[in-house]
C-alpha cells in the first residue's frame, strides 16, 4: 500500500534575518538589564518585576509571531509571489499536489515556532503566554483573509464577512467564540482549497495572460519571455495602462456590474457590520447619521459613474434648446436620489421609534441604503455602453502627456 | 455600412452640427472636410462612439450605436478611432502598446505579433519599436498612434486628421497607400477629417464639407466639380463649396493693395 509522505521542508522555519532582528531586539533588553546590574548590583531583581518591561517583552514577542505568521502566507502563496505563480502555472502542479516552495497551511513547524515564542513569554517574560498565540493566529486568519479577495474567492470572503464582526459581540465570550473561531478557520480552509483548485485560470480571474488565453504557439511562448508587462498579472487593459481614448472605447467593456444577488448579500453584511458595532458600542444609529450616509453615498456612486463622462450639453444648452431633462444622461441621478429620499423616510421614521429597536432599524437602513446604491440602476456597465454622455479625457492622463498640438 | 441619421449636437447654447445625414457603403473612403471649429472632430467623435449626439443616432453595419451593451460591444469591435489628441502610455514600449490594442481587438496572436512587426517597419518604427513611448519624439508617437488604429485590422476606421501631428513624407506616403489599399479591396470602411487637398482628392471616394453646422456638400470629387461648376483643384472647389467669399475677399485685398 502506498503510504503519502508527510510533507517537510525546511523553508517553513523563520528566515535567519527574521531571527537575528528578533534576538537583536529582545537580547537589548537583557542586555541593558545586565548593564545595569553591573552598575547597581540588585537591580536585577526589581528591573525584572516592572510591568512595564513585562509589556515591551510581549511587545516584542508578540510582533514576532505576526511577523512569522505574515512570512508564511508571503513566502509561500503563489499569489503573493507573481514569478512563483508565472513558473507554478507552467509546471505540472495541481492542487492535489503540495506547493512546492512550501505549505501555505500551518504545518508542525509552526507549532514548534509559535510554542518558542510562548514558552519564552511564560517563563522568561512573565506574561501571557496565549498572546504570541493570538497574535500569530490573527495575523495568519486575517492575511489568509486578504489572499482568499485577492484571488476572488467571494463566497468564503463574504461567509467571513458575516463571522469576524460575530467576535465582537458580548454573546461571543467562552464557547460561542471559540465555535466562531472554529467557523471562521474551517472557512479560510476551504476558501484556500478552491482557490488552489481554481488554480491557474480562476486564481486571479483576471488571468494572467491579458486576454484570458494559454499560450498557443512558440510566438507567443516567446512574447510572455520578451514582454513580461504582457504575460505578468499587472498587465490589466482595464487600468489606464492602455491610453486614451482607447480604453474608453475598448470593445472589451471591462467594466462589470454588480448583480442583484450581490447588492443583497452585501446589503445585508453591511446591516450586520452596523448591528454588531451598535451592540458593541452600546449605542444606537442617529438618525441624522443615516441621512448623512444616504448623501455620501449618493455622492459616492455619482462620482464613480461621471468620473471620465461628462452630460453631452451643458445646463445653458438645455435651457437654450428646451430639454432640461435629457432622460439619456439624467437616468444616472435616478438611484442616488432615490438613496437619499429613502434615507430621509428612514431617518423620519427611526425618529419616531424607542430607543431600544433603534439599532436593528438602524441595520436595517443601512442594508436598505446599501442595497438600493448597488442594484439600483442602471448599471455601471450599462451607464457607460449606453448612456448619453460623452468620454472626457481623464484629467491626470490629459495633463501629464498629451500629443501636443502642432 | 455606416449611416449618421439626423444628427444634430451643441456642447453649450451654440449649435455644432445640425440635422447630419450620411451614408457611407461599406469599403468606402470617405473624407470630412470643413473650416476650423465646424464640428469635424464632433461629427468623427460621433460616429467613433466618443460621445453621444444631442438628437440623431449614427449606425454601423445596421446596429445603433449605444442602443444596447451588447450592440454598442458588438459594433466597438469593428471600429477603431485615431483622435487628433491620443494620449498614449509613455511607460510602455511601442510595441508592447501596439499589442495590447490588438488584443483588445481579439487579434490573432501570431498574426498580430507578424502585422506589428511589419507596421513598425513601414512607419520606421523598428529601432523604437522596443524603447518606452516617451523616448519618441511627436511625430514618432503619432505614427505609432496610427499603426495602434491599424493593427486593430477593425473594419471601419474612423480617424480625425491622421496626416496631421509631424509626420514625416515617408510616413505621409506610407498611411496613403496603406488607406488606398484597404478601401481598395473593400477590407476597411474610412472615414477620416483632413485638410490636406492634395491626399484628400487622392484618396476619397466622397468628400463631405461642413459649413456652418451643415453638410453643404456629399459627392464625389467629380461630382463636386459638376455641383460648382469648377474645373480646378479642390481648393478652389472647397472654397466655393464652404466658402464663397474667400476668393472675392481674395480679390478684394489684392485690388486695395494696388490702388
Amino acid at each position: 500500500m502506498k503510504r503519502a509522505i508527510p510533507f517537510h521542508s525546511n523553508a517553513v522555519w523563520p528566515p535567519l534575518p527574521l531571527l537575528i532582528v528578533f534576538a537583536v531586539a529582545y537580547g537589548l533588553i537583557e542586555a541593558g538589564i545586565w548593564l545595569i546590574n553591573i552598575v547597581s548590583p540588585g537591580a536585577r531583581s526589581i528591573l525584572v518585576d516592572m510591568p512595564e518591561l513585562a509589556g515591551i517583552r510581549i511587545v516584542i514577542l508578540a510582533s514576532a509571531a505576526a511577523v512569522y505568521a505574515f512570512f508564511r502566507l508571503w513566502r509561500f502563496h503563489p499569489a503573493c509571489n507573481p514569478a512563483y505563480c508565472a513558473w507554478l502555472e507552467m509546471s505540472p502542479w495541481t492542487a492535489n499536489k503540495p506547493l512546492p516552495v512550501g505549505p501555505v497551511h500551518v504545518v508542525w513547524q509552526d507549532a514548534v515556532v509559535v510554542g518558542a515564542l510562548a514558552a519564552l513569554a511564560y517563563w522568561h517574560a512573565q506574561a501571557n503566554p496565549t498572546v504570541p498565540l493570538i497574535a500569530f493566529g490573527m495575523t495568519y486568519l486575517c492575511g489568509l483573509n486578504l489572499l482568499l479577495a485577492l484571488t476572488r474567492r467571494w463566497t468564503s470572503c463574504l461567509v467571513l464577512g458575516f463571522l469576524w464582526p460575530m467576535l465582537l459581540l458580548p454573546g461571543a465570550k467562552g464557547w460561542p467564540g471559540f465555535v466562531v473561531i472554529t467557523a471562521i478557520i474551517v472557512v479560510l480552509w476551504h476558501g484556500l482549497r478552491a482557490s488552489l483548485r481554481a488554480f491557474p485560470q480562476g486564481f486571479f480571474q483576471t488571468s494572467s495572460n491579458p486576454m484570458g488565453k494559454r499560450p498557443s504557439s512558440l510566438l507567443q511562448m516567446q512574447l510572455d519571455v520578451r514582454i513580461p508587462v504582457l504575460s505578468s498579472a499587472s498587465f490589466d487593459t482595464s487600468s489606464k495602462a492602455i491610453g486614451w481614448p482607447y480604453l474608453v472605447l475598448s470593445p472589451k467593456g471591462e467594466v462589470s456590474s454588480v448583480s442583484i444577488r450581490t447588492s443583497f448579500f452585501l446589503g445585508v453584511l453591511m446591516g450586520w457590520w452596523t448591528y454588531c458595532l451598535c451592540v458593541v458600542a452600546e449605542e444606537a444609529v442617529p438618525p441624522g447619521l443615516i441621512l448623512f450616509l444616504g448623501v455620501v453615498l449618493a455622492g459616492i456612486r455619482l462620482l464613480v459613474y461621471c468620473k471620465n463622462v461628462a452630460t453631452p450639453f451643458n445646463i445653458w444648452g438645455r435651457f437654450a434648446t428646451g430639454r432640461l431633462i435629457v432622460p439619456g444622461f439624467d437616468r444616472v441621478f435616478v438611484t442616488p436620489l432615490g438613496v437619499i429620499v429613502l434615507a430621509a423616510l428612514g431617518a423620519a421614521l427611526m425618529r419616531r421609534m424607542g430607543d431600544e429597536s433603534q439599532a436593528a432599524a438602524g441595520a436595517g437602513m443601512v442594508s436598505l441604503l446599501w442595497f438600493v446604491l448597488l442594484a439600483g440602476g442602471p448599471t455601471l456597465r450599462n451607464w457607460l455602453l449606453t448612456g448619453q454622455h460623452r468620454y472626457g479625457a481623464p484629467r491626470l492622463l490629459s495633463t501629464k502627456q498629451p500629443l501636443r498640438e502642432l | 455600412m455606416i449611416k449618421v441619421v439626423d444628427v444634430s449636437h451643441h456642447y453649450g447654447v451654440r449649435p455644432v452640427l445640425c440635422h447630419i445625414n450620411l451614408e457611407i457603403p461599406d469599403g468606402g473612403l470617405v473624407v470630412v472636410m470643413g473650416p476650423n471649429g465646424v464640428g469635424k472632430s464632433t461629427l468623427l467623435g460621433i460616429i467613433a462612439g466618443l460621445l453621444a449626439p444631442a438628437k440623431g443616432y449614427v449606425e454601423i453595419n445596421g446596429l445603433r450605436r449605444r442602443s444596447s451593451e451588447a450592440k454598442e460591444l458588438e459594433i466597438r469591435k469593428q471600429v477603431a478611432f485615431l483622435s487628433d489628441h491620443p494620449w498614449l502610455p509613455e511607460f510602455m514600449t511601442v510595441r508592447e502598446w501596439l499589442l495590447a490594442n490588438g488584443q483588445l481587438y481579439d487579434v490573432d496572436q501570431d498574426q498580430l505579433l507578424e502585422h506589428i512587426g511589419r507596421l513598425l517597419d513601414l512607419f520606421q518604427l523598428s529601432d523604437k519599436g522596443d524603447s518606452p513611448i516617451r523616448t519618441c519624439s511627436n511625430g514618432q508617437k503619432k505614427k505609432a498612434a496610427i499603426c495602434g488604429a491599424l493593427v486593430t485590422e477593425a473594419r471601419v476606421l474612423v480617424l480625425d486628421e491622421p496626416f496631421t501631428g509631424g509626420l514625416d513624407s515617408s510616413a505621409i506616403l506610407a498611411l496613403r497607400r496603406v488607406l488606398k489599399h484597404l478601401a481598395a479591396r473593400g477590407e476597411a470602411t474610412i472615414v477620416m477629417a483632413s485638410q490636406v487637398p492634395e491626399i484628400v482628392e487622392e484618396l476619397a471616394g466622397k468628400i463631405a464639407i461642413l459649413s456652418g453646422t451643415r453638410v453643404v456638400a456629399y459627392d464625389t470629387m467629380e461630382g463636386l466639380r459638376n455641383q460648382t461648376g469648377c474645373k480646378g483643384a479642390l481648393p478652389e472647389v472647397f472654397e466655393k463649396i464652404a466658402n464663397p467669399q474667400t476668393l472675392e475677399q481674395i480679390e478684394k485685398y489684392f485690388n486695395r493693395s494696388r490702388s
